[in-house]
């Protein structure tokens, strides 16, 4: 009945290299966990940066970690995927069943896509770019401080509602 | 001992907590939460060591060292709630007691970290060039690495556990020398000293 994919969000292959190999979950989870590790870990840090912690860092520099907030985004992404089109190898819940009824992913992918648009709104403002020239000492302007501290609750959010995600199943 | 572990494991706390779903999960969340902060901003720093974002300055990291201590307090008393809930399991369970270790280990070299760049007197730009800062920043890495996996695994069979560390160790040996590789064709890792 489910031989082919119902949607585009069910993936048999994605279920059949589950099903294959015991490992492929377990190995997204740990994937999954270093990577908001590194992406929470480096948000946090810049964030809280723009609200006055550790103010004699420059700014500057400090952005240079983000790449690898966002390696850890793509790894959390990648391994994301792979538990919504393979669920019904783990779990025998449909995806589109766990879109509709999981509140905990609903929340989390709401979250995620604010953070999105708090992201968009700091580089598209040229915001990004002013803050590149905050030296050792110097304090943001008022609303890069909103921006950061949206950003900051914003993920911290991601990572309660996602580890919540299988009790909403 | 296991009369003791049997007794926690019923008793009107532990119930409690399991039969509560919402004070399970909210303890579940913040024990990831924890981690973050701790493994997220250490790990920064160890990487910083070890090359990344190299034109940046270690000593105001100093002031994240408070952040880091709270996720590690948040994650001891999470811990402590979680181990309430199933003693007998986790007791048995070697993965635990592989996670237990490869923790106290990486607060340790966090520690010999934090002296060896913020107390020694010296530049802790110079400290982290040094054999020993590498040597405590990839320890700090390989440990968190095992804690997290061991963590990560405890809900699994003991056939389960063994495939997926060795799939997280092939794995990660593979990231790290395809990424070595790509990383220098880039032009990304730089053969000495230069800004990244």
């Amino acid at each position: 009945m489910f031989g082919l994919p119902e949607t585009f969000l069910q993936l048999g292959f994605v279920e059949d290299f589950i099903a294959a190999y015991r490992w492929v979950w377990p190995l997204s989870e740990v994937l999954h966990f270093i990577g908001l590790i590194l992406l929470v870990g480096i948000v946090t840090i810049v964030d809280l940066r723009l609200l006055g912690v550790a103010k004699r860092m420059p700014v500057a520099p400090l952005q240079k970690l983000l790449p690898w907030a966002l390696l850890g985004f793509t790894l959390c992404v990648v391994t994301g995927l792979l538990f919504v089109t393979g669920l019904w190898a783990n779990v025998k819940t449909h995806p589109l069943e766990a879109i509709r009824y999981d509140y905990f992913l609903q929340l989390k992918l709401a979250f995620i896509g604010l953070a999105g648009i708090n992201l968009l709104a700091y580089y598209q403002t040229g915001m990004a770019r002013a803050m590149e020239g905050l030296g050792a000492g110097d304090d943001a302007p008022p609303r890069a401080k909103v921006v950061a501290g949206a950003s900051l609750i914003l993920w911290i959010g991601v990572v309660y509602w996602g580890r919540l995600i299988p009790w909403g199943l | 001992m296991i009369e003791i572990l049997t007794a926690l494991e019923d008793s009107g706390f532990s119930m409690m907590v399991k039969e509560s779903s919402t004070a399970y999960v909210a303890v579940l969340a913040f024990h990831t939460i924890g981690l973050a902060f701790l493994v997220g901003i250490s790990g920064a720093i160890a990487m910083r060591i070890l090359g990344a974002a190299r034109s940046m300055p270690l000593e105001p990291m100093q002031d994240f060292f408070p952040l880091m201590y709270t996720g590690l307090l948040i994650n001891v008393v999470t811990g402590v709630v979680l181990f309430c809930l199933y003693p007998t399991n986790y007791a048995t369970d070697l993965a635990f007691y592989i996670k237990l270790g490869a923790i106290v280990v990486a607060v340790v070299s966090l520690r010999k970290l934090s002296a060896l760049l913020f107390e020694s007197g010296a530049d802790a730009d110079a400290a982290a060039e040094t054999k020993r800062a590498k040597v405590l920043a990839i320890t700090l890495l390989v440990v968190w690495l095992i804690a997290t996996t061991a963590g990560r695994v405890t809900a699994y069979t003991v056939p389960t556990k063994l495939a997926t560390a060795g799939a997280v160790a092939v794995f990660m040996t593979l990231a790290l020398v395809i990424g070595y590789a790509v990383g220098r064709q880039m032009g990304w890792i730089g053969s000495s000293k230069q800004s990244a």
